[in-house]
Parts: structure tokens; C-alpha cells; sequence
């Protein structure tokens, strides 16, 4: 990979505001680094660079007549391929989808970021219809890690996820239903935010279990991933269950430290089933935020099975007429999952509903006396591409891809906000813990990150340049 | 972990799904009734712990 890696969204953007380049030059430097180094890691599954120079031209005539080109002028992003693009057919890595007309829209966190004055340079690579954790598509290729091109990249917004960690674009756009903006951030060795549910439009976002979709960013430092939650944040009305609550900024708050903030190790659940160098990521954490304190989250693991019955039972709903008529046309691996799903006993999804009220009963009394939980993200770094279907951990057989799931699914069941942070650990495959907060928290969530990342803790090293195609996996 | 739930019998798999208008493949059955197992190992876990009657779902429904 022979075109430079991008600086930093905030530089970008300060350097294409205080007319020292332009956006122009910018997004022509990103499309030659996405050329140069997409082949090796199939994080794209379209290059938009037609429609990304006209938006530059657009932010650099707004600052050629003294306008306001937005808090992210000229940076690049690049959105899952679950996003509406205008002029993008929404693949939600699926063959089928690619019968259905192109959008003629952005959808809404797409045209929340190029109103900011970012500019969407393509779409991602992730599981068909974001249905499992390792972006290992039939159709389009497993797209690979970029610390590691053996291995996965997580998924399912594994393109979005590993674009960022190899400096093909410093933002993207993700969706975690169970953990799939998280699971990658984490494999990847990225920042990572799945905001409140509710928080962030889905309008013009193909769904998977609308009870527990949620759009958030990826990023290689907290200020970048402030600007971008900053800019995508608020109410629509477009989409029925995202919050009327008005935006609360986070960029200023990042400098207000951990002081007066309430930390404490999730255990029980979060403590379990998981390898020895995840759990010591989260004592590494912890340390360095001098949080002693543990807690136990009741019935965490009885409210992943609860996670995984809710996502069953409306995923399947959703994709019933497909199952029906074209079946064959699914990845055989997310195939099995839906067809499973479609014959969910109706009193179990329900059950689970009802579940999910009373667990975020007790996770709110909680929160009344922590303000911060520390928790692994993964209970293991990404698995080689390919992997065999079962894994052993911590002492017990577990499947491989699934389990990938255990610590990020019972907190995205009741839509607390979540940010999975990088943990250094030179030389070491990437791992993130998971700092999570009560509804609507966000703010002190990227407090903490921001604290650990001052202090050497949690930081999104650039992976190294990969030669090659990344081949038909 | 989830509870063990004997695996379904395919030839259950294949008439609840043909109820609902899906042709399974006969390749595709052993993987289908492995999840469909894993789901129930789920379901089994959630319904084993009793909710009070008066504990009600929370969709999002604001006629």
C-alpha cells in the first residue's frame, strides 16, 4: 500500500477549514489509499468517487464564499452497505438485494455526516443482512483484519470497522443489533460507539430486529468519534424509535476528566467463558481508572438468551417472504439462522420481550449508584477466517462465532450505550473492553475514554500496510 | 451457557416449516434443526425463570 494513511477527522477537518488543503485534495488522497489498499483486506463493496468529489467540490466552494462547511469539512467516512445511499442499491450484503432498485435517498446518519461536511467515499463490506459476527460473506468475500489477514474482522459492520483500523477512512458508519458495531471495534483494534437506542436515526437503515437496531461510528480517537456522534445525534420523526429528547453535545465534556464519575467492574456473566488476556484487559482498564468496585448485572446471561430470541423472532418475520421464494439466494451460514428463527414458538419471543422489561428494571436501580461499567467485549481476539464451528474457553466448548457475542448482547437488549476502547497491548492481537453507561450517558462515556487515552491505556494503532487481493473467501 | 435441548427431528423441522410455506433442502435440515435447538436452549432459559403476571413488554407503539 503505496498512498499515505489519512490524518486524523480532526485534522482533517481543521486543516480543510483553515484553507491549508482542500477537501478536493483530501478525498482524492483517500480514494488512491482506499485503491491501493482495499485489494488486501475487502472492507469496500463500492467506491463512491464520483459523488465523493462533487461533495468535496461542494464543502470547498462553501469555504471559498465564507460559509460554515460543517465541524467534519472534507473528512472522508465510509457507511456499512446497510445505509441508504442515494444511488446505491442497499446490498445488507445480501445477492437479493441486489434486485431492489437504488435508493433515492441518503439515508438519515449518512446525510447527518455529509451535512456536517464529511464525504462519503464508499460502502462496507458485513454480514448478509447483518446477521452473525465475523463479516465472513459468501458473496462478496470474508473481509479480513487488518492486524491480521488470516483472521476475521468481526462483524457484522466488519468493512466499516476495518477500514478505519487500516487508515482507509477515518470515520464509518455501523449498526450493532447484538454487538456488531462493538465485535469489530474490539477485533480491530478500534474506537467503537453503539449510542442509547433511540439515540441515533435508523431511517434509511435496512433493519435486522428493529426492538434492538442501533447506527453509531467508528473511529481511531475519542475526539473523532465525539465530532461524529455529535453530528448524528437527535430526533427524527422518520423513525418511530428514536428518542424526542433534544441532542446533548459530548465534544465539550471530553475534557472534563473521570472526576466524580462512579466506576465499577462488571462480574458474575462478565467474568466468565472468556480468555484470560480479555479479562486482563478489562484489570488493565480498571486500574488505570482506579476502579476497585465489582457488580454483579442480574440475569445477564439468561438476557443474552433473551437477545438472541428477539432478534430470532423479528429477523425471521422480517425475511419470511424471502425465505419463502428464494431461499437458495441466502448465505448458506445466515440461511440457517433464519429458517431456524422463522419456527420460534411465539410465547418464547414474547417471553422474551417481557424479560427485557424486567431486566431493564433492575439494571436501572443499578445504575443509581454506578455511573460507569467496565466489562470485556469479546471473550477472545478475531478468530482465524474459517475457523472451526466450536472453540474451548475458559474451561468449556463454545461455538466459535456465536459466543463472540456473550458480553455485548445483554447490554445492547435493553439499549444502554456502549463504547468499546482499544486496549494497547503492543505486539498482541487487538481486544476492546466495553465501558457502558445509563440511558442517554453517552457524555461519560467518552469522558473515561478520553481520560484512557491520555493515558496511554486504550489507543487505535494505524495496522500495517497489506499487499495483495484479499481473494474469494 | 445455554440449557442442552435435544436437537429437533428433522422430519418436524421439515412439516412446521412446510406449515409456514418454506422449502427446506434436505442438505440444509441438520444445520437447520442445530439452530433451531440452540434457540429453543434459549428459549428454554429465558422460560424457565417466572415474570409476574403484570411484567408487560416495552415496543415502541404510540397510536
Amino acid at each position: 500500500m503505496s498512498a499515505p494513511a489519512l490524518p486524523a477527522a480532526r485534522e482533517i477537518a481543521d486543516a480543510v477549514r483553515a484553507r491549508r488543503t482542500t477537501a478536493r485534495d483530501v478525498v482524492a488522497a483517500a480514494l488512491l489509499r482506499i485503491k491501493a489498499g482495499d485489494p488486501a483486506l475487502n472492507c469496500f463493496t463500492a467506491i463512491t468517487g464520483e459523488r465523493a468529489l462533487a461533495d468535496a467540490a461542494r464543502v470547498d466552494r462553501l469555504i471559498g464564499e465564507g460559509r460554515d462547511p460543517g465541524p467534519l469539512a472534507g473528512v472522508p467516512f465510509a457507511a456499512k452497505n446497510l445505509f441508504d445511499v442515494a444511488g446505491v442499491v442497499t446490498l445488507a450484503g445480501s445477492r437479493i438485494n441486489l434486485d431492489r432498485p437504488a435508493p433515492a435517498r441518503d439515508a438519515a446518519a449518512v446525510a447527518a455526516l455529509t451535512r456536517a461536511g464529511a464525504v462519503l467515499v464508499g460502502t462496507t463490506n458485513m454480514e448478509e443482512y447483518a446477521y452473525g459476527f465475523t463479516t465472513e460473506n459468501a458473496h462478496f468475500g470474508a473481509t479480513r483484519n487488518p492486524h491480521d489477514p488470516a483472521r476475521v474482522a468481526g462483524g457484522s459492520s466488519g468493512g466499516s470497522a476495518a477500514a478505519v483500523a487500516a487508515g482507509l477512512a477515518p470515520l464509518a458508519l455501523g449498526t450493532d443489533t447484538n454487538g456488531s458495531i462493538r465485535v469489530p471495534a474490539a477485533l480491530c483494534g478500534v474506537f467503537g460507539l453503539k449510542p442509547t437506542y433511540g439515540r441515533v436515526s435508523r431511517a434509511g437503515v435496512f433493519p435486522l430486529a428493529a426492538s434492538l437496531d442501533h447506527v453509531g461510528p467508528f473511529a481511531r480517537s475519542v475526539h473523532d468519534l465525539a465530532l461524529a456522534y455529535d453530528a448524528l445525534q437527535g430526533p427524527d420523526p422518520a423513525d418511530p424509535a428514536c428518542s424526542a429528547r433534544p441532542a446533548a453535545r459530548v465534544l465539550p465534556e471530553l475534557s472534563r476528566g473521570t472526576a466524580g464519575l462512579r466506576i465499577a467492574v462488571a462480574g458474575g456473566h462478565f467474568a466468565r467463558g472468556a480468555a484470560p488476556e480479555a479479562l486482563a484487559a478489562v484489570e488493565r482498564v480498571a486500574q488505570a481508572l482506579g476502579a476497585g468496585r465489582r457488580v454483579t448485572v442480574p440475569e445477564a446471561h439468561r438476557a443474552r438468551a433473551a437477545a438472541m430470541l428477539v432478534t430470532a423472532g423479528e429477523a425471521a418475520n422480517l425475511h419470511l417472504a424471502r425465505l419463502r421464494a428464494r431461499a437458495a439466494d441466502f448465505d448458506p451460514i445466515t440461511r440457517d439462522r433464519f429458517l431456524a428463527a422463522a419456527l420460534l414458538p411465539a410465547a418464547l419471543y414474547v417471553q422474551a420481550q417481557r424479560f427485557r422489561a424486567w431486566f431493564r428494571a433492575r439494571v436501572r436501580a443499578l445504575f443509581q449508584d454506578v455511573d460507569v461499567l467496565l466489562a470485556p467485549t469479546t471473550p477472545y481476539p478475531a478468530p482465524p477466517i474459517g475457523a472451526p464451528r466450536t472453540t474451548t474457553v475458559g474451561g468449556s466448548e463454545v461455538m466459535t462465532r456465536p459466543h463472540l457475542g456473550v458480553f455485548t448482547q445483554p447490554l445492547s437488549f435493553i439499549g444502554l450505550p456502549v463504547l468499546s476502547v482499544p486496549v494497547v497491548q503492543p505486539g498482541a492481537l487487538p481486544l476492546g473492553v466495553q465501558l457502558v453507561a445509563a440511558p442517554f450517558a453517552e457524555a461519560a462515556l467518552l469522558r473515561v475514554a478520553s481520560a484512557l487515552e491520555a493515558e496511554g491505556v486504550v489507543a487505535a494503532p494505524l495496522a500495517p500496510p497489506r499487499a495483495g487481493s484479499a481473494g474469494a473467501t | 451457557m445455554l440449557c442442552a435441548v435435544a436437537r429437533p427431528g428433522e422430519a418436524l423441522v421439515t412439516d412446521l416449516a412446510a406449515r409456514l410455506g418454506l422449502a427446506i433442502d434436505p442438505a440444509w435440515l441438520p444445520a437447520v434443526a442445530e439452530q433451531l435447538a440452540g434457540l429453543l436452549a434459549a428459549g428454554a432459559l429465558v422460560a424457565e425463570m417466572p415474570l409476574p403476571d403484570d411484567v408487560e413488554a416495552a415496543p415502541v407503539f404510540e397510536p
